[in-house]
């Protein structure tokens, strides 16, 4: 990186916290240092629970995910405008009229301690080992493209996190997110801008968007159903995203304190809706733009030849290994294939403005053959990295992305965008620590108080468990090991408890006659269940059939809580339940 | 009237003095909810029209 990117990158990162910790100075009581005073208004909070959803890894994954395999990504995000006007209907009237810290205060005025404290601690385990995997993850790769030490960044963004969020508390998180959104918004704007201006002389953009989709890869609705049947296992279709990305948004928005905390420090109950409605409508049209970025960058990579593997740290150790000379083959066979293939995409594209519907098959049937020969290519050399290093990590899509920035961006750029990058990592750990103290504190150490103690005791301990949870992540995130792609894992995490959390509350709003033993034990069950699903299929072949794509344990987890929750206040005797309700 | 309408007149007043275009939550949502729709179908449309 020059000068002028060290500049660009510290002035923006130091700017907006500096200016979080400005705005938020003087918190004397945990009202304002865990809600915000509650006087945020619409636009922060809808800011705010965007830059809380949007990590790092969302910005380093998501245009490599587009490069990969298309757009078909984004249908991933069609629950989330649903789930959102259900919260809006549902959820946020009730957070505010009983005035709750957190979400799962409300299950022990619905059901009893136990619901509550069981709901809380799914919470802190999933979110806690979250919290770790979003510095880890943009850590890894900044470290591995700009030969940053990996132990040093996850240290730097760990503890300059850990600083302003332990200081401000909810208000920092909150301003600092919405200048971090900002800056994350114009970054990739330029970043998309740059890879059109970039685009051959001969090409205009409109030829490329067509070529793109003659090459698949504007794929962005998809019915799951391509090889025949519908597919369990296919991870991103229409059906998937609508129904699974439904009970997952509902799950994350609505009963994830990460999010819940932003939308509580609103100043009025209808400031917290059109927050959490207006985060609703940009999500998928954002999402759309991040993943055209990365078709975008599919397509000046056509035109400029891109390395077999993105990694030219390995590339570099491959060259001069035991398997230097097939690899360099490999690079060579690569690189004749990328001439090539610009020849049958100046052909397709010269095909489709004449109108020559025959020839423009005939050339799109041969560039996807040539497009499956680079596929090839590229997992021969993959594996040949694992042959000469089974540890080495294979999986590339994240770093598509940075490689092009580090690469091909102008100076400056290039510091902005990786501010966008550590804006985005920070945002969603500031919250994540934000929400896992509050929860602490509040479902924990507070509730479970015996004696009076003074609002700055708290305030002191609030801090204290804040800055536990940062410590954690950070030293979680120096001992991670190696992850697959990084985007899926912490939605897998997610999905794993999500399920259960959901299916609780889905209880807790709409089925009235069912109490908190019934539903405690349901959702242990649950959890059980959902594990199991994940597990048994990686253990035992026979039981292959199982495994299915990961947002389907969000609608499962939840039905089976609803279904057992039922059949447990059926079967229980009176004694065993709990009569409390709200 | 109801406390139950009550509370959603108060509630709908409150959404006019933020935003005076819109009548009341329930036009907020179909607003929300009609977006996605429309943006499915442009999505639809988008991926048939390059493939």
């Amino acid at each position: 990186m020059s000068i002028l990117d060290w500049i660009v990158l510290l002035a923006t990162t130091f700017l907006i916290v500096g200016y979080g910790i400005w705005k938020s100075r003087g918190a004397t009581n945990i009202r304002g240092y865990l809600l915000a005073d509650k006087e945020m208004k619409w636009w922060t909070i809808g800011l705010s629970i965007m830059a809380t959803q949007a990590s790092a890894i969302t910005f380093l994954s998501t245009p490599g995910q587009a490069f990969d395999d298309g757009m078909r990504f984004v249908q991933f995000y069609f629950g989330v405008p649903i789930a959102m006007v259900i919260i809006s209907m549902v959820a946020i009237p009730i957070y505010h009229r009983l005035n709750v810290y957190t979400a799962y205060e409300y299950l022990e005025s619905r059901f009893d301690v136990k619901v509550r404290s069981f709901t809380a601690f799914l919470f802190l385990v999933s979110r806690g080992l979250a919290a770790g995997l979003t510095i880890y993850a943009p850590a890894i790769i900044l470290s591995t493209i700009l030969e940053w030490d990996i132990g040093m960044t996850i240290r730097g963004i760990g503890v300059l996190v850990v600083f302003y969020t332990v200081l401000g508390g909810a208000k920092a998180v909150n301003y600092t997110q919405k200048q971090q959104m900002i800056v994350i918004l114009i970054g990739m704007f330029l970043a998309g801008i740059w890879m059109v201006l970039k685009l051959p002389e001969d090409i205009s953009f409109g030829s490329a968007v067509a070529v793109a989709g003659k090459m698949g890869k504007l794929n962005a609705i998809t019915m799951g159903t391509e090889g025949g049947a519908f597919d369990l296992k296919d991870r991103y279709n229409l059906f998937s995203g609508l129904i699974g990305g439904t009970f997952l948004a509902l799950s994350y928005f609505g009963t994830d304190q990460s999010q819940v905390q932003r939308y509580l420090g609103g100043k009025s109950l209808s400031e917290s809706r059109i927050g959490l409605l207006f985060s609703g409508m940009i999500k998928v049209p954002m999402q759309f733009l991040i993943l055209f970025i990365g078709v975008l960058m599919f397509m000046f990579y056509q035109f400029e030849k891109g390395p077999i593997f993105f990694n030219q740290n390995i590339n570099q150790e491959m060259r001069v290994s035991e398997l230097g000379e097939s690899y360099t083959a490999l690079e060579d066979e690569y690189s004749q294939l990328h001439t090539e293939k610009q020849e049958t995409i100046r052909q397709l594209i010269t095909s489709m403005d004449s109108g020559d519907e025959a020839q423009t098959d005939n050339l799109t049937a041969s560039l996807k053959a040539q497009q499956q020969q680079e596929r090839d290519l590229r997992e021969s050399a993959k594996s040949l990295i694992t042959q000469h290093d089974p540890d080495a990590d294979t999986n590339d899509k994240d770093k598509v992305f940075l490689t092009f920035v580090v690469t091909k961006l102008p100076q400056g750029l290039v510091g902005l965008l990786i501010a966008v990058i550590l804006a985005a990592s920070m945002s969603s750990t500031a919250a994540e620590l934000n929400a896992l103290g509050t929860t602490t504190l509040i479902d924990g150490y507070k509730r479970f108080s015996k004696t009076e103690k003074s609002d700055k005791h708290f305030l002191n301990v609030s801090r204290g468990l804040t800055f536990f949870w940062g410590i954690l992540a950070i030293l979680f995130a120096l001992f991670a090991n190696k992850l697959g792609n990084m985007i899926q894992a912490v939605n897998i995490i997610g999905s794993l408890f999500y399920g259960t959390i959901l299916g609780i509350f889905v209880v807790a709003f709409f089925f009235k006659q069912i109490k908190g033993t019934a539903t405690f034990l349901a959702g242990i069950f649950a959890e059980l269940c959902v594990v199991a699903l994940f597990i048994l299929p990686q253990q035992y072949p026979s039981l292959a059939w199982l495994d299915i794509g990961f947002l389907w344990y969000n609608l499962i987890g939840c039905a089976i809580v609803v279904f057992l929750a039922f059949i447990f206040q059926k079967v229980l005797p009176e004694s065993e339940i709990t009569s409390s309700s709200v | 009237m109801t406390e139950t309408n009550q509370n959603k007149e108060a509630e709908n007043q409150e959404l006019r003095e933020i935003m005076p275009f819109l009548k009341d939550w329930n036009q907020f949502y179909l607003i929300v909810l009609g977006e996605l729709v429309l943006t499915i179908i442009l999505l639809f449309a988008f991926s048939r029209f390059f493939a």
